[in-house]
């Protein structure tokens, strides 16, 4: 009331004759600046190393665009075949072309529907031994024009001039070769040094001649040696076989000049006489393929365009799923029922030996996570430790217990091993309650376990929740334990990324995996804030 | 306070920039680690005089390749591949192509393409060793048998007559070939039975007999554990952990060749390295045959170019320790009279991912 008043009358000043108002408001914005800059460090490590990866990890389980470079007439004219039988001459004609020529660097509309299957370039042969000049521009008459050439002219120049010590010059060269390449093709792992070295034998503005042609044929024939090679492996994905196919026929298909070009492919290997190899290029067609997330739960894309199950000596990942919300679900049980008790004695007993117990607690955590599994295995395997006390207590030889290298020893391993993280938040919210409200529900009748039941175990809740929260998103990622102990029914989901990302190099299958366990954890999150309450949980 | 203050950002910074800026001539050589990069540090870092060499470990995969070359990036030289990713990796494009004529030749002439007891699969790679699954089991676990020891690898697919567990790894290669082989096929038609789909039935059938009864492994050091602890009466294992274990402490293990997998290492160039005339010069050093059988000194992997095997068997007792090393070499004329096979990578590079699946499957139910 007073200010409305005192702004109504006359504004106040501060000492130097600026009103209040402005004065406040530029203080104001100065200490939201420098809580702005306090944050940006951890707001740019955030969206670098957080958001930005989860971002490519989306885009790449559903981008197929690598095989749409690779065979973009075929793709464009799969749609005319009946899918009953062998493909005719014109499809044969296609896919020969895409194998085989470069084409598909030098026309503009080589994508995915821009495409045009019927325009001639796409069949004109470039002469292996050259002339080159002449059959390039007659595919893609814009290469005549030197401002065609510039982008690249750019960089060649500039990794030319560059400066520095020798190494660093000639590291400079070979990034611009690797991006020359990288604007040229769809590969950033591509080196075009001879286009490089033409590229700076040339002035930049006369018109391109033989000697540049000859450096960009060459160049792109190298690339194209990648592409291919990568082609075939996401080829072989959806149809074991096709990577020996496409190397084995390449070779061969290189002597073929003329048609009829399905006789000649068939020759070079029967296999392209297999109607299975071209029903599963109907599952690459599409630049973006929900085929990684279909793979991921054992289904795929059959020649009718519909989801059918993997052959069933394939079906692995649903098993893969179950077993990993499984294991997760007994450990975090597991975890809680033994952390409860612990953290109350935690919190309940003196000083000095709720201390020492602490240590024994955090111990553990502190010691290496590789030392922790080997003690394990040491104490758990068939002739270790609690076997050999077994027997020595009457348990038959034969009969001692399998509890490593299996789903009983992942469990066990794991427990131990996230214990701390369900002990620490209930022991943090057990350490609040007074233990006065007990002693005041036993003082109102209350028997102690109906006291604890609806006095004490309420108020602990916030403590559960995150202990559960925590300990079940950790273990439903987990991957070094397993691997370790796991045996042959103990590994899980995370295994299967951790193969398919350094083994298989289908990072597509990897990253549909872990889009799909990263949305399961958002779920279970959104289920926990539905049922418990978000603002409940208490980590500390 | 200020004064100190920048001092200490500058010296952090300076330390910083030191550590990131690569000394010159350095070489990075990406290895398995333990007893085989030793080997590998003894018979080329330390006999090389043009520059240092240095060994970093992976566990294997092209992954972190394919991360270090699309991101421009490279830090690691050099890597020591599998059959599988010395072909994906040229295929790729992930390693460099190298000159061929640059290599030392035999003693008697021969090109070092030539001299390599396997065909080249291309221009990416030179040679490094060769190694193979094989079965092995402890000296006496199988006194009182009646059927006495076991000898081939039908034996270790068979517990009734050798009773205990066995261990196999937690992947699908060499088992499915081993199985077929247990089971009557001839090694030369294996790949071509496992193409058909009830060869495949046929493998994993196979495999049944001992799912029951299998302890599995997934790092080269547990076979031995699990071995010499009784946990399991056979194993698998890599021929040079045996070796290793037999030569250097004593290990009373005994090694069936019979149905062993052999398999091929090879050396590649990593695509776009600054170090890429350094990187030459070690692997032109590292794949001559001197060094090729200097290795052998170490471990007992064997050489894969025939000059190298005929330098050992010429110096023979070869292991740094004075006792003969042939006997425990995979391609040694003795134990390549036992039934064997060579891997084959072009097969694997087709149906590895499907029988990854299938072994998971298998071995999860």
């Amino acid at each position: 009331m007073a200010a409305s008043n005192a702004s109504t009358s006359q504004p106040l000043l501060t000492a130097d004759g600026t009103p209040l108002k402005t004065s406040l408001q530029r203080s104001m914005r100065r200490s939201k600046l420098r809580a702005a800059m306090l944050v940006l460090p951890p707001l740019v490590f955030l969206l670098t190393l957080f958001i930005f990866p989860i971002g490519n990890l989306l885009t790449r389980s559903t981008d197929d665009a690598l095989i749409n470079h690779q065979l973009p007439v075929t793709f464009a004219i799969l749609d005319q075949w009946d899918r009953q039988q062998l493909p005719d001459e014109r499809l044969f004609e296609a896919m020969f072309l895409d194998l085989t020529s470069l084409n598909r660097y030098l026309i503009k509309d080589n994508f995915a529907s821009a495409v045009n299957p019927n325009d001639p370039a796409w069949k004109i042969q470039i002469p292996k031994k050259g002339p080159y000049r002449d059959a390039m521009i007659a595919i893609a008459p814009h290469w005549k024009d030197a401002k065609t050439w510039s982008p690249i002219y750019e960089i060649a120049i500039t990794a030319a001039q560059a400066t520095g010590t020798e190494r660093e010059i000639k590291h400079q060269q070979k990034r611009a070769q690797f991006k020359i390449c990288s604007l040229l093709t769809p590969l950033t792992n591509a080196a075009c040094s001879k286009l490089y070295t033409a590229l700076n034998q040339w002035d930049g503005v006369s018109e391109p001649d033989e000697r540049l042609f000859k450096a960009l044929y060459k160049d792109l024939a190298s690339a194209n040696k990648f592409l291919l090679g990568k082609s075939s492996t996401r080829m072989n994905y959806e149809k074991p076989g096709f990577k020996s196919l496409i190397k084995k026929s390449g070779r061969k298909l290189k002597k073929v000049n003329e048609p009829p070009y399905k006789e000649a492919m068939i020759k070079a290997d029967k296999r392209w006489g297999d109607i299975g190899f071209w029903h599963a290029l109907l599952a690459m067609q599409k630049p973006q393929t929900s085929g990684y997330y279909l793979n991921a739960v054992d289904r795929k894309w059959d020649e009718n365009r519909e989801v059918v199950m993997q052959p069933e000596e394939r079906q692995v990942y649903v098993m893969l799923w179950w077993r990993t919300f499984l294991v997760s679900l007994i450990v975090t049980l597991g975890c809680l029922i033994l952390a409860y008790p612990v953290s109350h004695l935690l919190a309940t007993l003196p000083l000095k030996y709720s201390n020492l117990l602490m240590i024994c607690v955090l111990m553990p955590f502190w010691t290496s996570l590789l030392v922790r599994i080997v003690a394990w295995m040491i104490m758990l395997q068939q002739q270790g430790v609690v076997n050999d006390t077994l027997v020595m207590l009457g348990l038959p030889d034969e009969h001692r217990l399998p509890m490593m290298y299996n789903f009983t020893g992942t469990i066990i391993v794991m427990i131990q091993i996230l214990l701390p993280f369900m002990i620490l938040p209930i022991y943090s919210v057990m350490k609040t309650i007074p233990p006065s409200y007990m002693r005041a529900a036993q003082n109102l009748g209350a028997p102690p376990s109906l006291a604890f039941l609806k006095v004490y175990m309420p108020q602990t809740l916030p403590g559960i929740g995150a202990g559960v929260i925590l300990v079940f998103i950790v273990a439903i990622g987990y991957y070094i334990t397993p691997e370790l102990v796991g045996g042959k029914d103990g590994r899980l989901i995370g295994n299967m990324v951790a193969y398919h990302m350094q083994k298989s190099l289908n990072w597509g299958l990897a990253a549909a995996m872990g889009s799909i366990l990263l949305a399961g954890i958002l779920i279970l999150y959104w289920i926990y804030d539905k049922i418990v309450g978000i603002d409940n949980m208490k980590l500390g | 306070m200020r004064k100190r203050l920048i001092t200490t950002t500058l010296a952090s910074a300076l330390i910083g920039a030191a550590l990131v800026t690569p000394t010159q001539a350095d070489v990075t050589i990406a290895s398995w680690g333990g007893a085989y990069t030793m080997s590998q540090q003894k018979a080329y870092a330390d006999t090389w005089t043009e520059g240092q060499a240095n060994f970093v470990n992976y566990n294997g995969g092209l992954g972190e390749v394919r991360t270090q070359v699309e991101s421009g990036n490279v830090t690691w030289d050099l890597i020591d591949v599998l059959p599988h990713e010395a072909r994906v990796g040229c295929d790729e494009g992930l390693f460099e192509e190298l000159p061929r004529d640059v290599f030392v030749p035999a003693a008697d002439g021969t090109s070092m393409d030539d001299d390599i007891m396997v065909e080249v699969p291309n221009d990416c790679v030179v040679p490094q060793i060769f190694w193979s699954y094989v079965p092995f089991y402890q000296k006496g676990a199988f006194d009182g048998n009646p059927a006495g020891d076991p000898k081939t690898i039908a034996d270790f697919f068979d517990v009734e007559k050798f009773p205990g567990k066995r261990g196999i790894h937690t992947w699908g290669n060499a088992l499915v070939e081993m199985a077929l082989m247990a089971d009557g096929v001839a090694p030369e038609d294996v790949y071509s039975v496992l193409d058909t789909p009830e060869g495949m039935d046929r493998a994993f059938a196979k495999l049944d007999t001992i799912k029951d009864h299998a302890v599995f492994w997934s790092s080269g050091a547990k076979p031995l554990e699990l071995v010499s602890s009784g946990e399991v009466s056979m194993s698998l294992a890599y021929n040079g952990r045996i070796g290793a274990a037999i030569l250097s402490e004593g290990a009373p293990f005994v090694i069936n060749w019979d149905g062993q997998v052999l398999e091929e290492e090879w050396l590649a160039m990593i695509k776009g390295t600054p170090n890429a005339d350094e990187a030459l010069k070690f692997l032109i050093h590292a794949s001559a045959p001197e060094q090729q059988a200097g290795q052998a000194k170490w471990i007992t992997y064997a050489p894969m170019r025939a000059s190298g095997i005929e330098i050992i068997e010429a110096g023979e007792p070869w292991f740094n320790t004075g006792v003969d090393i042939m006997p425990l070499m995979p391609n040694a004329p003795a134990a390549l009279s036992e039934k064997h096979l060579f891997a084959d990578p072009g097969w694997w590079a087709d149906n590895g991912d499907s029988i990854s699946e299938r072994f998971t499957a298998w071995s999860g139910q």
